[in-house]
């Protein structure tokens, strides 16, 4: 079998000299969707922010390797460039910015990384106005400014708009399934699936079994106290919602 | 340092005050003459005086400024014209009017645009006329419209102005296409004065867009240039003054405008250096329901100076004013921002509303805000915001991690941050030079710091 896509091994790191991450070790391959579930505050976020190369976290030990290469001594838009792509928790309001403006400067800096040449307006807006279509948003989400104002679902969605856009070979979800209504739930689902393919990975962290109804998970893991508690298929997922974290959280 | 710069103040004004325009015209010379003795009695801006506390006086008195004597065979470099589109454009090198780099058009009738020099060389006393109220010119004038307190700079200019645009429209007459005035200074080995005279004024019901661009220029340049603005019954002027030259002189710039019923004034600023600038508008709202904006961005590196100073006085009801400042300071560069909104006893429902914003890019870049309400009037609303940050590290990861290198994160940060004041600029035109040369203001902001 040839290399994982993504490969973490070890991974500890510390927020403010606090240790968060305290060993995660997880791969995933190409084609693969994973879900990783935990209770709060065990190191989802933090996670899923290290490889994404967020500032402020201290990388104590262990190593992450991205279709061959070293993620972690990468700059954030080098990892972009190369295909990782994280869905914030939390999306940042950034007023001034138009949204059209900021997904196409976007796409074509990585696609600039990457030797390709730049998208011009009219094809941008082509491709924007039909995943726009297929998410079911309105067109005025281009002209608005980044996440301003947007409410919290809006936020979400925009989220997988620009995942769709950009078309990451490596996309992690940080709860982008909360704070969405059930239909909302259904049309980012579709998105999701609709982005599923042999040569890209997904890790979808969430609380709920809900959304994996709708985008079946092939692996499930348990992010509890900063390790992979416990790692299974879809069963896993569902013996969670049953019986909670409890048998997770430390002594 | 101060007696030796005022010694050689009055080393210049002997010297030139012979060859300035108009001289020889005794309401001219003697203009000049009291305004002169006006400057020597307020003496050098310095700390001390309120309004300068925060202002560049170590860059304006740090050396002897000599004006500039007129120099026709130097060649300039005399940019292409900024905007797009018609414009009437009028040019000025080294302070005096340059007929080859200009061209006025041909301005509609009841609009006369000319220059200082021109308009005291044809008929000085129909200038006089023309201008209706010499006293206009000077210190005392401005004193007693606005504030008590001295400008000697502002004396010293009308004692030293050597020329300047001159914009007056009838009654009920709009000028449709923008106004453009350049002045470009050149490079200079000694330290060097330039005392511009800009006059505008607006008849009822008038209408015009006025851009003032300053161009070329170096370490020890000075320029000293002041716009009289009076704005007619109901007319409507737009005002905007841009850097675009060299980031090393030293620049002082203040515009005054009088409103009259119903007038607006909409001005905007873009002050840009890493050499030292202070930049004045003085409103009065003189009359019921006049309108002023006062709208600024300040990008400063360097060791950059910026001191922006704002004086709306409102005196009469119903006025309203509004004020947008935005200012940038990377590497050692420091910004003050000091807005004054006075509403005098008879401006009942006065609406003001100031909101000032800075970004410090650097640990070692200052900025300072002092928002300043004198309310002398119940019924009114008056709103004033302030507030100095970094650039926003959640904002600058959300789109590094879209791809966007630090440095084009940056920009667009900044740029989204002065944006929303440049889209205040009502012409579109001159609204897309500002945006244009904002950002290219910003760009060499962030390729000094990121
Ligand atoms: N910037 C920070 N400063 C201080 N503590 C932090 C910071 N970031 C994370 N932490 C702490 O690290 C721990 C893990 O946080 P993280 O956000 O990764 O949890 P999570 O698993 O995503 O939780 P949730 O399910 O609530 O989203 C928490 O105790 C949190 O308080
Ligand atoms: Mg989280």
């Amino acid at each position: 079998m040839s290399e994982p896509l993504l490969t973490i091994r070890n991974l500890r790191a510390s927020v403010d000299d606090k240790e968060v991450l305290k060993g995660i070790d997880l791969s995933v391959a190409a084609g693969e969707v994973a879900a990783i579930m935990g209770p709060n505050g065990s190191g989802k976020s933090t996670l899923s922010n290290v490889l994404a190369g967020r500032d402020g976290y201290e990388v104590t030990d262990g190593e992450v390797r991205y279709d061959g290469q070293d993620l972690l001594a990468m700059e954030p838009e080098e990892r972009a460039a190369t295909g990782v792509f994280m869905a914030f928790q939390y999306p940042v309001e950034i007023p001034g910015v138009v949204n059209a403006t900021f997904t196409r400067t976007a796409l074509n800096a990585q696609r600039k990384a990457r030797d390709e040449s730049a998208i011009d307006a009219i094809d941008f807006l082509k491709r924007a106005r039909a995943t726009l279509a297929r998410l079911e948003m309105d067109e005025d989400f281009l002209r608005r400014d980044v996440n301003a104002g947007f409410s919290g679902g809006e936020k979400k969605r925009n989220e997988i708009f620009q995942m769709a856009m950009l078309e990451p070979r490596l996309a992690i979800l940080d709860e982008t399934d909360s704070g969405l209504d059930i239909d909302a739930l259904r049309i980012v689902a579709t998105g999701v699936n609709a982005m599923r393919n042999p040569e890209r990975a997904l890790v979808v962290i969430t609380h709920y079994q809900r959304l994996l109804e709708y985008v079946v998970p092939d692996s499930v893991h348990v992010l509890a106290d900063g390790r992979i508690a416990r790692s299974g298929d879809r069963e896993l997922a569902l013996e969670l919602e049953r019986t909670g974290y409890a048998a997770f959280q430390p002594a | 340092m101060t007696d030796a710069w005022l010694a050689g103040q009055r080393t210049a004004f002997a010297a030139c005050r012979d060859t300035l325009p108009g001289s020889g015209t005794p309401w001219v010379d003697a203009l000049r003459a009291e305004a002169f003795r006006q400057f020597e009695e307020d003496g050098p801006p310095t700390a001390r005086i309120e309004e300068w506390r925060s202002g560049p006086t170590a860059a304006l008195t740090g050396q002897v400024f000599a004006p500039a004597a007129p120099d026709g065979a130097r060649a300039a470099a005399v940019p292409a014209p900024y905007l797009e589109g018609p414009r009437h454009r009028l040019v000025f090198v080294d302070g005096r009017f340059s007929r080859g780099h200009s061209d006025a058009g041909e301005p509609p009738k009841g609009v006369r645009l000319t220059t200082l020099g021109a308009l005291l060389a044809e008929n000085p006393q129909a200038t006089r006329d023309l201008i209706g109220d010499p006293d206009a010119f000077s210190e005392e004038r401005l004193s007693r419209v606005t504030d008590r307190r001295p400008q000697a700079l502002v004396a010293l200019n009308t004692a030293l102005a050597s020329d300047g645009a001159v914009l007056l429209i009838e009654d009920d007459v709009a000028l449709a296409h923008p106004l453009e005035v350049v002045h470009v200074t050149r490079k200079t080995e000694e330290p060097r004065a330039h005392h511009l005279r800009t006059l505008i004024a607006l008849g009822a019901g008038a209408r015009a867009h006025v851009v003032e661009i300053h161009a070329g220029g170096s370490a020890g340049v000075w320029t000293n240039h002041v716009t009289d603005i009076a704005v007619g019954a109901g007319a409507r002027l737009e005002h905007v003054r841009a850097d675009a030259g060299s980031a090393t002189a030293v620049h002082v710039n203040v515009a005054h405008a009088r409103l009259r019923a119903s007038a607006a004034y909409a001005g905007f600023v873009l002050a840009a250096t890493n050499g030292a600038v202070r930049a004045e508008t003085r409103l009065a709202l003189e009359e019921p329901g006049a309108d002023g904006e006062v709208n600024g961005v300040c990008l400063a590196k360097g060791t950059g100076h910026i001191d922006a100073l704002t004086r709306l006085d409102h005196h009469a009801r119903e006025g309203t004013s509004r004020q947008l400042w935005r200012g940038i300071f990377a590497d050692t560069a420091r910004g003050a921002f000091q807005g004054r909104i006075r509403v005098l006893p008879d401006a009942s429902g006065t609406n003001a509303a100031l909101d000032n914003r800075n970004l410090l890019l650097n640990a070692g870049a200052r900025a300072e805000s002092k928002p300043e309400l004198e309310i002398l009037t119940d019924d009114v609303a008056c709103s004033h915001a302030s507030a100095t940050g970094e650039l926003d590290t959640d904002a600058l990861f959300y789109l590094r991690s879209r791809g966007l290198s630090e440095q084009l994160a940056r920009a667009l940060l900044m740029e989204a941050f002065t944006g929303a004041v440049a889209d205040r600029i009502a012409h579109e035109g001159v609204r897309e030079f500002i945006r244009r040369l904002v950002d290219e203001r910003l760009h060499a902001l962030g390729s000094a710091t990121s």
